[in-house]
C-alpha cells in the first residue's frame, strides 16, 4: 500500500513559524541537568503506519527514538524511521514540551512536532499539539499552519484497557481536518486497536490498523500490523 | 454402520480445557512485573533493604505510534539501568520496582546480600541528583490488643440493627489494609470485591487481625453492604502483625489508583516519607483515611498523627484530639468460621470506616473525606499544645455517636436519638 498525500512533486515551504520555538523549547529542556533521565526505544515495525495511513508502502520499517525527560516536566526527543515516500527513505521527527501533573491522575501536556522527510518536502509539516491524559484516557488536539499547503487540525482519543501487569488492550480514533490543501479530501478518520505485551525491556504489539481516506491511493483500508520494540 | 461420535461436548469441552490450561501456564511463567525476590528464613529484614526514588515523568507525548503515547512506559528500562548502577557503585543489589505514577516515581529496592545495609549509604545515594529521595524500609505493627487479657463489659452498642435500617453501606468501597482476610468467612460473604496480596515471601493464607477488621465494617451478618477491597500489606507475626513501608506502599498506590472510597489502616510505625506522600495523595482526592492509634505513644503514632488522617482510639481509653470507637471487647470474626471477642484501636478505626461507608451510601456524590466532618461526637476535647495541630485536621474529634451522625446525613432518626447534633457536630 502506498500513502500518497499529492500527485504532484512541489516543494514546500518549511514552516520556520515553528521551527525556532521548537528548537528553543528543545535548549529549554536539555539544559536542565536535575533528574533528568534519557530512555530510548527500538522498533521493528511490519508496516509504519502514522495516523491510519502507511509511509512504508506495507513493508517493514525500523524505528529509533530518543527521549530526555528534565526537571519540571520539559522532555524532547526524536525519532528517525526508515519509509518509502517518493524519494524519501528517512522520516525525521523531532519534537518537544512540557507535561504538567493537574492532579494526582490528569497531566496536561503541549508541545511542539515538526516532521521532515528528507527527498520529499511535500510529506513535511509541523505542528502544535495540546492534551490531556489520565492514567487510562487521554485526547489530543494538534494544528498545523502548513498541512500539505494547507492547514490542519487532528484530534485523537486514547483509551488503555490494562490486563493484568503485562498485559494491555490499547484503542485509538483519530479525526483529521484539512482546509486549503489542495491534493487532500477534508475529512479523515482512523481507528486503531491494539493488544500490547510487556516483557522486561520488551514490548510486543499486534495492532488492527482502519483508516477511511478516500484521498490517499491506498490499496487497503485496514491493515494488520505487528511491531517488536527495545527500550533501553 | 457405526455411528461417528460427534465431538461436543465432552472431546471438544476436554480440548477446550487443555487449551486454556496450556494458556494458563503461559500466563504463569510470566512472572509479574514488578515482583520482588523471595525473602530469607529471618523474614523480611528491614535493615538489609533500602528505597530508591527515581523520579518518574509525567505520560507525553511520543511521536511513534498511538498506544506508546500517553501510557509513557519506555523511560522504565532507563529507571531501571539507573538504579541498577546506584546498587552496584555502593555494594548492593536491585531487588525490584514498584512504579507510583500518583507520585510521580518509580520505587526501587536496592537490598544488601551481606547484612544490614552499610552506614552512609543512604545518605551518599540520596546526594545523586538523579534521586529524590532515598529511605530506610520501616516496619509497621498492627494494633490489637493481647487477646488474653481479662474480658471487659462490652463496649456500648452502636445500635447497628436500627442504623441498617437506614443505610447499609451499599457499594462503598473500602480498602482494608491489613492482613489476609478470610474471604470464605460466613460474616463475610460477597463483601470482599477484591484481593491483593503485597508481601512477597509469605503465603496468603486467611489471617485473623485482617479478617477482624473488614468483619467489623462489611460484616453481613450485621446487615451491612460495604463493599471490601483486602489489600494484604500485613503478615502474621506471632501474636501480632507486622508490615514494612514498601508493602504499605504498594496498597496505598493500589488504594488510590483502583478509587477506593475509605482507606483503614490499623496499624501504626514510625513517619514515612512515601506513606506521607501517598497519604498526601489519597486526601487530595477525597479519600477518607481512617487510622488507629497506638496507646503507647503521646501523639498515637503515624499514620494517626498526619494532618487529614482520621486518627481513632477505642473509646475507652481515648485521649484528647482521637475519635473514639468501640475498641474493647467487640465481638468480630476471624478465620475458619470463628467469633471472638477482640480489643484494640484496630478495631475502633475499623468501625469509624465502617461507619463512613454507611454515611457514603446515604451521599454518594459527596467528597468522603469532607463527609468525615460530619461526624458527630458527643464530647468536646481541649487539647494540650502538642496536640492542636492534629485536632485542627479533625476539629470534632471526640467520642463518636452513631445513631447522632447519621440522623444528621439522612434528616430522620434511626435509632435512640434522644437529642440531635449541635452546630459544629457537637452534642
Amino acid at each position: 500500500m502506498r500513502m500518497c498525500l499529492y500527485r504532484d512533486r512541489k516543494r514546500w515551504r518549511t514552516p520556520l513559524s515553528l521551527r525556532r520555538p521548537l528548537l528553543l523549547a528543545l535548549a529549554c529542556t536539555l539544559s536542565l541537568p536535575a533528574r533528568a533521565e534519557w530512555s530510548g526505544q527500538a522498533t521493528l515495525v511490519s508496516d509504519y503506519r502514522l495516523r491510519g495511513l502507511s509511509y512504508s508502502e506495507d513493508r517493514p520499517s525500523a524505528q529509533v527514538r530518543l527521549t530526555y525527560d528534565g526537571a519540571g516536566g520539559w522532555y524532547g526527543g526524536a525519532l528517525a524511521a526508515s519509509v518509502r515516500q517518493d524519494d524519501a527513505r528517512t522520516l525525521l521527527i523531532a519534537y518537544a514540551g512540557r507535561a504538567i501533573a493537574l492532579s494526582a491522575d490528569m497531566v496536561l501536556d503541549a508541545g511542539a512536532t515538526l516532521l521532515r522527510t528528507p527527498g520529499a518536502a511535500q510529506y513535511q509539516y509541523a505542528e502544535l499539539y495540546a492534551g490531556l491524559a489520565g492514567e487510562r484516557a487521554g485526547a489530543r488536539l494538534s494544528l498545523s499552519p502548513d498541512y500539505a499547503g494547507g492547514r490542519s487540525a487532528y484530534a485523537e482519543f486514547h483509551y488503555t484497557w490494562p490486563l493484568g501487569d503485562r498485559v494491555a488492550i490499547d484503542a485509538h480514533a483519530g479525526l483529521l481536518a484539512v482546509r486549503g490543501a489542495p491534493y487532500l479530501h477534508r475529512r479523515r478518520r482512523d481507528l486503531r486497536l491494539a493488544a500490547s505485551l510487556a516483557l522486561e525491556a520488551w514490548t510486543l504489539q499486534l495492532a488492527w490498523v482502519g483508516v477511511d481516506s478516500p484521498s490517499a491511493r491506498v490499496a487497503r483500508g485496514s491493515a494488520l500490523v505487528a511491531s517488536v520494540a527495545r527500550h533501553f | 454402520m457405526k455411528r461417528r461420535t460427534a465431538p461436543w461436548p465432552g472431546q471438544l469441552w476436554r480440548r477446550l480445557r487443555s487449551l486454556l490450561g496450556a494458556a494458563l501456564l503461559l500466563l504463569g511463567a510470566l512472572a509479574p512485573a514488578h515482583a520482588m525476590a523471595p525473602d530469607d528464613e529471618d523474614g523480611r529484614d528491614s535493615a538489609r533493604r533500602i528505597l530508591v526514588m527515581l523520579h518518574l515523568p509525567p505520560a507525553h507525548f511520543q511521536p511513534d505510534g498511538y498506544a506508546a503515547g500517553y501510557p509513557n512506559d519506555s523511560g522504565r528500562a532507563a529507571r531501571r539501568r539507573i538504579a541498577a548502577a546506584l546498587a552496584q557503585a555502593h555494594g548492593l543489589a536491585l531487588a525490584g520496582n514498584w512504579p507510583m505514577p500518583a507520585l510521580g516515581i518509580d520505587c526501587f529496592v536496592l537490598e544488601s546480600r551481606a547484612g544490614a545495609v552499610p552506614a552512609g549509604v543512604i545518605e551518599r545515594i540520596a546526594r545523586d541528583p538523579r534521586v529524590e529521595w532515598v529511605q530506610p524500609l520501616q516496619r509497621y505493627h498492627t494494633l490489637a490488643a493481647d487477646p488474653l487479657l481479662a474480658t471487659q463489659p462490652a463496649a456500648a452498642s452502636w445500635h447497628l440493627a436500627e442504623l441498617h435500617g437506614l443505610t447499609t453501606g451499599r457499594s462503598t468501597l473500602v480498602a482494608v489494609i491489613d492482613t489476609a482476610v478470610d474471604t470464605h468467612h460466613p460474616d463475610l460473604p460477597g463483601a470482599v470485591v477484591l484481593s491483593e496480596n503485597f508481601v512477597d515471601g509469605h503465603a496468603a493464607s486467611a489471617e485473623a487481625h485482617g479478617t477482624a477488621v473488614a468483619g467489623l465494617l462489611a460484616a453481613r451478618a450485621g446487615a451491612g453492604r460495604a463493599l471490601v477491597m483486602a489489600l494484604r500489606a500485613c503478615w502474621q507475626r506471632g501474636a501480632g502483625a507486622v508490615c514494612d513501608s514498601l508493602t504499605l506502599g504498594k496498597a496505598l498506590n493500589f488504594a488510590i489508583v483502583r478509587g477506593a472510597r475509605i482507606v483503614n489502616l490499623s496499624l501504626t510505625g514510625p513517619p514515612d516519607r512515601l506513606l506521607q506522600r501517598l497519604l498526601d495523595a489519597a486526601i487530595v482526592r477525597g479519600i477518607a483515611v481512617v487510622a488507629a492509634t497506638d496507646p503507647e505513644l503521646a501523639d498515637g503514632g503515624f499514620p494517626a498523627t498526619h494532618p487529614g488522617v482520621l486518627a481513632v482510639s477505642a473509646q475507652e481509653d481515648r485521649t484528647p484530639g482521637r475519635y473514639g470507637a468501640p475498641g474493647r471487647d467487640v465481638p468480630a470474626p476471624l478465620p475458619g468460621e470463628q467469633w471472638r471477642l477482640v480489643s484494640g484501636s484496630s478495631y475502633a478505626a475499623a468501625h469509624v470506616s465502617g461507619l463512613l461507608a454507611l454515611m457514603s451510601e446515604l451521599r454518594p456524590s459527596s467528597n468522603t473525606l469532607l463527609l468525615a466532618r460530619e461526624i458527630v461526637v458527643n464530647s468536646t476535647d481541649a487539647p494540650p499544645g502538642a496536640q492542636r495541630a492534629a485536632l485542627a485536621a479533625q476539629p470534632r474529634a471526640g467520642v463518636v455517636d452513631a445513631c447522632a451522625t447519621l440522623a444528621r446525613i439522612a434528616g430522620e432518626c434511626a435509632c435512640a436519638c434522644t437529642a440531635t447534633g449541635s452546630a459544629g457536630g457537637r452534642r
